[in-house]
Order: C-alpha cells, then sequence, then structure tokens
C-alpha cells in the first residue's frame, strides 16, 4: 500500500494504491490521519485502491469527522464497485460525498 | 700463558662485536616470540563465542607473556551486581561468582585508569579490561619479576580480550531477551487457545432442529480469534437469528462478539415481540454506544425474525454487507440487497436506519446467511469468490440435503483460495424448512 498526497488548486488530493487489509491498517490509519491533519479540504483519490476492510472504513470515518469538525470538506473520488458497495450498504454515502472521478470531486470544492 | 699471548686484540674485538649481536639477535627473538603469542591469541580469539573460553585463553596466553606466576581475572558477569573471578594456579582454573562486595580489593582494579604496578614485597601488576571506555574486568598477576615485564605489551593483549568479553556479554544479553520474548509469545498463544475454545462453546456449530426448521452454522477464523458470529433463539412463535461481522480480527473483535450474544439475548428478554427485527438493532445501538468502545469498532449485521406458525421471514440490516440468499424449492435463488446503518460508535451525524425484507420460507426452501470472508475469499491470483460464483455454486450443488449444498460452497470457496491461509474470517448459518 502506498500513500501520496498533493495540492491542487488548494485542495490536497491523496492517493491510496494497493489494498488496506488487516496487516497494513494500523499503517494506514497513522499515515491517513497524519496527511490529512492540515489546512485544507481534502478528496481521497480511490482510483488505485482495490481493497478497503472494515477498519480502513473506520479510518475514513474518523477523518470525515475530523474534517467536518474542522469546517472543511472531504470528498471521495473513484472508488472501485465493491467499495462503493461498502458505502452504499453502510448509508454512509448519505453523508460522505462521493465522486465518480478526480475532477468531479474537484469541482465540487 | 702461552694461549693468552696466541689471541690478538683483533680477536677480543670480534668476539666483543659477535656477542653484542647474539645478544640483540636474542632480544629480536624473544620479542618475535611474543608478537607471535599475541597473533596467535588475537586469531584464536576471533572463533570463539564462549565466554569462559575467552576468560581463559586471556589468561593462558599473558602468562605465556610474562612466564610463571599465579594469575588471577575478574570480569563482570552479564547479571547485575555479579562478577566472576577466576585463579589460575599449577595448570588449573577454578571459578567462583561473586558480588561487588566480595571481589575485595579485586573491584579497584577494575576501575583504574591504567596499569597498576605493585613493587613491594608482594609484587603484583593489575591491568584493567576495558571496552569503549567500560569496565570490563581486570586481570592481576603475582609473584613475578616485575624487571622483565613489558607493561605496555600487556596492555595490547587486554585490549582485544575486552572486546571479546563485551560481545559475549551482549551476545548472553540477547539470548536472555530472546528468551523472554519467546516466552511472552508461548503463553499470549496458549491465552489465545484458550479464549478459542472459549469462543467455540458459545458458537452453535453444526446441525440443530428446531421444530420443522433445521439450523446450520459453522466459523472459521483467518487468525487466533473470530470476529464472525452468528445465533439463533425462540421468542414465543418465533426463532430470531442473526449473523455478524465485527470490524476487525483480534482479541477485540473476539471480545464484541461475547457482547453481542449476551446483548441480543438480553433485548430478546426485555422486547415485546412485534415481529420487526429493527427494534433489535435499535436497542443493540443503544447497549453498543454506553459500552463506550473505540470508534475504530462497529458491527456489521443482518436480523431476522421467523414466525413459525405462518412461515414469514422478516430481515433487517444494520450494515451487513452480504446479501442474503434465499434458496427456493424450484431452485430459483434470491438475494435481498438492503442497507443500513452498522452498529458503531462514530462521531458523526449519520441518521439511524435500517432497511427490511419479508418473504416465506416454504418448505424445502433455505436461506443462507454469509460473512463477507466468503464473497471476498481471494485465488492466488488475487481473483475474489464474489456473490455471483457463490449463487452459480449453490445453483449446480443442489443437494438431496441443504447441508450438502452448504458444504458443496465451502469446498468451492476452499478450491479457489488453493486452501491457502484465510485473510478473513468465514462464516455461514443457513435455515431450512425441511419438508
Amino acid at each position: 500500500m502506498i500513500i501520496e498526497s498533493y495540492i491542487n488548486n488548494g485542495t490536497k488530493v491523496v492517493t491510496i494504491s494497493g489494498e488496506v487489509t488487516f496487516e497494513n491498517s494500523k499503517e494506514f490509519s497513522e499515515s491517513l490521519i497524519s496527511l490529512t491533519d492540515c489546512n485544507e479540504h481534502i478528496i481521497l483519490d480511490f482510483s488505485k485502491l482495490k481493497y478497503l476492510n472494515s477498519m480502513g472504513l473506520s479510518v475514513i470515518i474518523k477523518i470525515f469527522s475530523k474534517v467536518n469538525k474542522d469546517e472543511r470538506k472531504l470528498k471521495l473520488c473513484s472508488l472501485n464497485e465493491n467499495i462503493c458497495k461498502l458505502f452504499s450498504i453502510t448509508q454512509l454515502d448519505k453523508i460522505i460525498d462521493i465522486h465518480e472521478d478526480l475532477d468531479s470531486a474537484l469541482n465540487s470544492i | 700463558m702461552i694461549i693468552l699471548n696466541q689471541i690478538s686484540s683483533q680477536d677480543l674485538i670480534k668476539y666483543d662485536e659477535r656477542e653484542i649481536i647474539y645478544s640483540k639477535l636474542e632480544k629480536l627473538k624473544e620479542k618475535h616470540s611474543k608478537t607471535l603469542i599475541l597473533t596467535d591469541f588475537l586469531t584464536t580469539l576471533l572463533k570463539t563465542h564462549d565466554i569462559e573460553k575467552v576468560s581463559s585463553l586471556t589468561m593462558k596466553y599473558m602468562l605465556n607473556v610474562i612466564g610463571t606466576c599465579r594469575v588471577r581475572l575478574v570480569r563482570k558477569e552479564a547479571q547485575r551486581d555479579s562478577f566472576a573471578h577466576y585463579t589460575h594456579e599449577n595448570g588449573e582454573i577454578s571459578k567462583k561468582i561473586l558480588t561487588r562486595d566480595g571481589l575485595g580489593a579485586d573491584c579497584f582494579f577494575m576501575y583504574c585508569k591504567k596499569v597498576y604496578i605493585n613493587k613491594g614485597k608482594y609484587a603484583f601488576i593489575a591491568v584493567p579490561i576495558k571496552y569503549e571506555g567500560e569496565n570490563i574486568g581486570a586481570i592481576i598477576f603475582e609473584d613475578l619479576d616485575l624487571e622483565k615485564v613489558n607493561t605496555p605489551f600487556l596492555e595490547l593483549f587486554v585490549l582485544p580480550a575486552g572486546l571479546a568479553i563485551k560481545n559475549c556479554l551482549l551476545q548472553q544479553q540477547l539470548l536472555k531477551e530472546k528468551q523472554i520474548i519467546e516466552d511472552q509469545h508461548r503463553k499470549i498463544n496458549d491465552d489465545l487457545q484458550h479464549a478459542r475454545k472459549i469462543q467455540e462453546c458459545i458458537l452453535k456449530i453444526g446441525l440443530e432442529n428446531i421444530e420443522e426448521y433445521k439450523f446450520y452454522g459453522n466459523s472459521f477464523q483467518a487468525k487466533f480469534l473470530c470476529g464472525d458470529f452468528y445465533d439463533y433463539f425462540e421468542k414465543d412463535d418465533s426463532i430470531v437469528f442473526y449473523i455478524a461481522d465485527i470490524a476487525g480480527h483480534g482479541v477485540a473483535a473476539s471480545l464484541l462478539t461475547i457482547f453481542l450474544k449476551q446483548a441480543m439475548l438480553s433485548v430478546n428478554r426485555n422486547i415485546k415481540l412485534n415481529r420487526n427485527p429493527e427494534r433489535y438493532l435499535l436497542e443493540l445501538q443503544k447497549r453498543f454506544k454506553e459500552l463506550a468502545v473505540d470508534n475504530n469498532l462497529y458491527i456489521g449485521i443482518m436480523v431476522g425474525i421467523l414466525n413459525k406458525k405462518t412461515n414469514k421471514v422478516v430481515l433487517a440490516n444494520g450494515g451487513h454487507n452480504v446479501e442474503p440468499i434465499h434458496i427456493k424449492r424450484n431452485n430459483i435463488i434470491e438475494t435481498y440487497k438492503l442497507k443500513g446503518v452498522p452498529i458503531n460508535n462514530w462521531d458523526i451525524q449519520l441518521p439511524i436506519s435500517y432497511e427490511t425484507a419479508e418473504f416465506y420460507l416454504h418448505k424445502d426452501d433455505t436461506l443462507l446467511l454469509l460473512t463477507d470472508g466468503i464473497t471476498e475469499a481471494q485465488s492466488e491470483t488475487g481473483e475474489e469468490f464474489g456473490i455471483s460464483q457463490v449463487i452459480s455454486c449453490l445453483k449446480e450443488g443442489k443437494k438431496e440435503n441443504f447441508t450438502g449444498t452448504v458444504n458443496y460452497l465451502m469446498s468451492k470457496v476452499r478450491a479457489h483460495t488453493n486452501d491457502s491461509t484465510l485473510k478473513d474470517d468465514i462464516s455461514y448459518l443457513a435455515i431450512n424448512h425441511s419438508s
């Protein structure tokens, strides 16, 4: 799993590649929480993420809570079918903004 | 007299010169042999990893250099305030373990900055053994001719001795720590085995009949303990059942399975049956919030109530991400895609809602509940098993009894993963209305 980030027009885009599993969920949590501890709006780009486990979902929720409290925005984009299903079944897509691609997510900010 | 008259003065000069040369050669020979001893000492020390051998080698080699006398060596042991005390006498080495107080004056020599020479009646030389400034030990020579001792040469010996002893002490410490870790690991494993047995005791594994309904369930953990759980129990004229997948693995998730079992039974006792499984989820959510566990932990759960009189089933989904599968008697398979919020302690404003489905479990129908360890089981190439393949397997594997069908599905999952180690827990609960 690789996590990278860059700034695009004042928005921090964080790209996660690979899989979030039980083995690397702690590393995922620490890295993502650290990267998103900033002043910018955040977009999590899942275009290269193949699998997100239940603990990974908890991390996303934790970040969403923090970002919300800071009155910033969190968007997700490019979710694959399984990850999309996870957010849909748990009804998290009702409160977390999910976009089909990065451009759409950037335009929404 | 005649002989004396025959020796010339030139002969005398040549004799004197020869004596000087012989004397120089003797000195060179002695120095050379000591250098050879030192080289041999270094070479032998490099091959020795045993601290006792290093200690005795140091004494023997240095004795060779000094000559016959009494020698003793003191050095640190791995244990705090513990010192090894060796005495070499008449070719034999004896060892004692002493505390700092027991060392007496030898303790002082350990902390000397340089060689200590006592020229009195009881002459001795004490050479401290150090490693990068740390006081490792000391070697003390008694009953010797101080005139013949080359002190700088002695100091050359203790340098590698200090390094070798320190190396052995560090190795001992490492082995000790490794042993502690291995012991703790073994204990943790034992504790986990016990915990696993407790989990197995509270899980209803295998086939059970409740009137004309058969319940068939099993659970396989990926790691030591399982984060999946299922249960079923009667409530008046109904049977309440559920399957759950707790986020994460390990001790925390497995402990929550115990909470889940007890909480659901407690809700069941206190609730007035209204055949609405949502009520169970709402009560469970309330109790989970009161538990105030880490918000990383949450429960995805599918609850159902089966009315034994009417065969009607009502399902409600609390965030369980595998759709229930209804295998009908005519081999038609239907799934119910339901959404719902998991049982959680999240710090977000997420409106609680649980979608429901209603249907009838006619004779010969089977309702199959799975956890995502089955649908997400991966092959060696990373391909997931998937719900479509589950349905295909259930169709092609339709056996005389429903347990055979479920077993067929599980064999296909195992084949898909090539029987490799599970990445996630796998559980199923099948409910059949027998004909």
